[in-house]
């Protein structure tokens, strides 16, 4: 559990980065953002195959599991529709709300505002994928996260090896991609083309980002955040399914007795269609930068 | 802009107070001046005192020459974007005449300057008087022709060329050929070649903007031409790669001649393993054999005939790496430190924290970490070289890891082109060491 908690504190830590350089005097820096966006999906990664794993141990427990389709395959045959530095600020905005409860709620209890107003098809989130080489994801990223935990002043076990499988792992992934780097955003559309249960997954990350939200100092109004509603999905999907259970238990109302219900699987099909309707503003946007 | 000359006092310290934050430090091709820039858009010139046979032990200190705003801050109404003031490089130019050229730029604006001196003036005018004053026609009764007359010396800086509105990203590096006539100016995804008499066109010579910026991996972090080939230069990217380009294989030089790369280790993977691997300099040899890199973590000296390696690695502050997740919480991780080679090419030179600055030779694989500080820096001081102790049994006057200041940061050195003579800038404070500072490798 502590490798999950280190990779989300990572994350919050990039978000607030991305979003701190929006105000920052000169300018957004393409380099400082670029850095950070490459930890952010790192960390991101290992945090979601932290949960996986947790989710294939409650699988295997509870005998649920149904089997994933064989051969998932990498490509990205959709464009990418995440945006990338210049457009993380905008985003962080949103995703700000699983960082930190230290951070400024503006943005984030305007964008549950929105979840709310506008409910959004949800994401399922890339188990399939994750499945592929669980078993070098569980060594890589337990070492990865270990290696990361012992940042935090604990002295790294010397004997322990860094997470070369959870880096070949990623780097997997990314080759398997046609981009070189591909956004975090490629796989996650991949997977949204399948319909996969989704219970336990977004159960299990509902509860922590939902206890994240509740966190968060109360909402200062819409007017602060400079996203529209129309956006937000592409938002979630961008983010992974992290954020898509938050997004699925924010219309019943959000309460931290979230693992109890279970969100209805979503519709790839839907979300990747809203998704793709919002390509455009990001790449204009992303272009005018 | 100009200032009178004032040499500092014999015993003052060798350290001068800058009210900014020096932002670069370059010597000119002879070592006689030395550039500063800060943030605050100032650039300080410092000359040295010619050796006075008066006071052997005096050995030509530097003293302040011309100190003038160079960029103001500026505000793109398009984008709504401040433009920062801060001084991101300083190039000289080669000497052709009596003035001399630099080259100042911040993050949009590339400036050259004009430094000239004035030690005469005209005298006996016939229609103005000593102040300048129109004369009464009437009093003036006979000719003379104005003679020039010796006057205290004053250093004149005047913009000569204003090279603007060809970068979209930020200016990271600016660079001289050396035919003299071409620099080339880098950001963050292109590279424009400009002649120096020409401001409003440049050419673009490299750009590895994609098409969709969403498919951005990489960017440029620094560019040098090489020292005598006017053809080639080479620039370095956020991803650990240098890239030797030859202006002659093709206008656009994305296609590189050679790609220098070290394949990742994998014991050292973790989530910074990228920001750790992005180089922030690059520097050829004087001999132009050689290329000098630094990352976070390491210099690497690599051979231009020898791309899949560097022939050297040396570790500047390796105790760090157990300590990159807190590092990249405030922001340290992202600190971009300059080197610089010796005059020979024998020994290599970079900035850590704590205002320890490391010194390698590469003969001798001896290397000295050493302190720039207030105490070290009274005139004839020895430096004394400071170890930083990892765990092991600890020396006396050992610092341990966790009580480096991590706000002191030597970002910005540079080396005198022929004798040991080093500017170091520490935060607002240049030090400048001769001499005697390679006695103490040990």
């Amino acid at each position: 559990m502590e490798f999950k908690v280190e990779a989300h504190r990572i994350m919050s830590i990039s978000l607030g980065k991305i979003y701190n350089s929006r105000v920052q005097r000169g300018g957004i820096k393409l380099h400082k953002n670029l850095l950070v966006s490459l930890v952010l999906r790192s960390a991101r990664q290992v945090y979601l195959s932290d949960y996986y794993q947790g989710v294939c141990l409650n699988a295997q427990t509870m005998d649920t599991a149904q089997p994933w389709p064989p051969g998932e395959t990498m490509d990205s045959e959709l464009d990418e529709n995440d945006s990338r530095e210049h457009e993380l600020p905008h985003e962080v905005g949103s995703d700000v709300r699983t960082s930190t409860p230290e951070r400024p709620g503006s943005p984030v209890p305007a964008l549950l505002n929105d979840a709310v107003a506008a409910p959004q098809p949800v994401a399922p989130p890339q188990l399939p994928s994750r499945r592929c080489s669980n078993a070098a994801a569980r060594e890589g990223e337990a070492n990865a996260t270990r290696e990361c935990g012992a940042l935090g002043g604990v002295e790294s076990d010397s004997d322990t090896p860094s997470n070369p499988p959870a880096a070949s792992f990623c780097r997997k992934r990314r080759s398997c991609e046609k981009m070189t780097t591909p956004p975090p955003e490629s796989p996650l559309k991949k997977i949204k083309q399948q319909q996969q249960p989704t219970a336990t997954t977004n159960t299990t990350t509902t509860t922590t980002t939902t206890t994240a939200a509740q966190e968060l100092p109360p909402p200062v109004g819409d007017g602060e955040e400079e996203m529209d509603t129309s956006n937000v999905s592409s938002l979630i999907s961008i983010f992974g399914s992290s954020f898509s259970g938050l997004l699925g238990k924010e219309s019943p109302a959000s309460e931290p007795g979230a693992e109890d219900s279970e969100p209805d699987p979503p519709s790839g099909q839907i979300c990747c269609e809203q998704v793709l309707k919002n390509i455009a503003p990001w790449s204009t946007a992303i272009v005018a930068f | 802009f100009s200032k009178r000359i004032a040499p500092l006092p014999p015993d003052s310290d060798s350290s001068m107070c800058f009210t900014d934050i020096i932002s670069t430090v370059e010597f000119n091709q002879t070592g006689e001046l030395l550039a500063t820039g800060d943030k605050g858009g100032r650039v300080v010139i410092f000359q040295r005192e010619p050796e006075s046979k008066n006071e052997p032990n005096c050995q030509g200190e530097y003293n302040v020459y011309s100190t003038f705003q160079s960029h103001e801050p500026e505000f793109d109404y398009l984008k709504s974007l401040e433009i920062e003031e801060k001084i991101n490089k300083i190039r000289w130019l080669p000497q052709q005449n009596a003035a001399h050229f630099l080259l100042s730029t911040n993050d949009k604006t590339i400036k050259l300057w004009k430094v000239s001196e004035r030690d005469k003036r005209p005298e006996g005018y016939n229609l103005k008087d000593e102040e300048g004053r129109l004369k009464d026609l009437s009093t003036v009764t006979s000719l003379q022709v104005p003679v020039l007359k010796p006057m205290d010396l004053m250093v004149e800086v005047s913009p000569r060329r204003i090279f603007a509105n060809a970068h979209t990203y930020h200016v990271n590096s600016i660079s001289v050929n050396s035919d003299c006539e071409t620099y080339m100016s880098a950001d963050d995804l292109r590279i424009n070649l400009w002649h120096l008499a020409i401001t409003d066109r440049s050419f673009n010579i490299v750009d590895i903007k994609p098409a969709n910026m969403e498919d951005l991996t990489e960017v440029i972090t620094a560019a040098e031409f090489h020292p005598y080939h006017c053809n080639l230069f080479v620039y370095s990217s956020s991803k650990g790669t240098l890239r030797l380009c030859d202006m002659r294989a093709s206008a656009l030089c994305d296609k590189h001649s050679k790609l220098f790369e070290e394949p990742e280790d994998p014991s050292n993977r973790s989530f910074f393993s990228e920001i750790i691997s992005s180089i922030s300099d690059v520097k050829f040899s004087h001999s132009g054999r050689y290329l000098l890199t630094r990352d976070y973590l390491t210099v690497k000296v690599w051979d231009l005939n020898m791309e899949n390696k560097p022939i050297e690695t040396y570790q500047v502050h390796d105790y760090l790496r157990s300590k990159l997740c807190s590092l990249y919480e405030n922001d340290c991780i992202f600190d971009k430190f300059e080197c610089a080679w010796n005059g020979t090419d024998s020994v290599i030179m970079t900035g850590a924290y704590n205002n320890f600055f490391r010194m390698f030779d590469r003969n001798t694989k001896r290397d000295v970490t050493l302190e720039a500080s207030r105490e070290s820096s009274k005139p004839r001081a020895v430096l004394k070289p400071r170890r930083v102790c990892t765990g092991g049994k600890r020396r006396k006057d050992d610092i341990s890891v966790d009580s480096l200041d991590f706000t002191k940061k030597i970002l910005h050195t540079a080396w005198h082109p022929a004798e040991n003579i080093i500017a170091i800038a520490a935060t607002n404070n240049l030090y400048i060491f001769q001499d005697k500072v390679n006695s103490e490798v040990h």
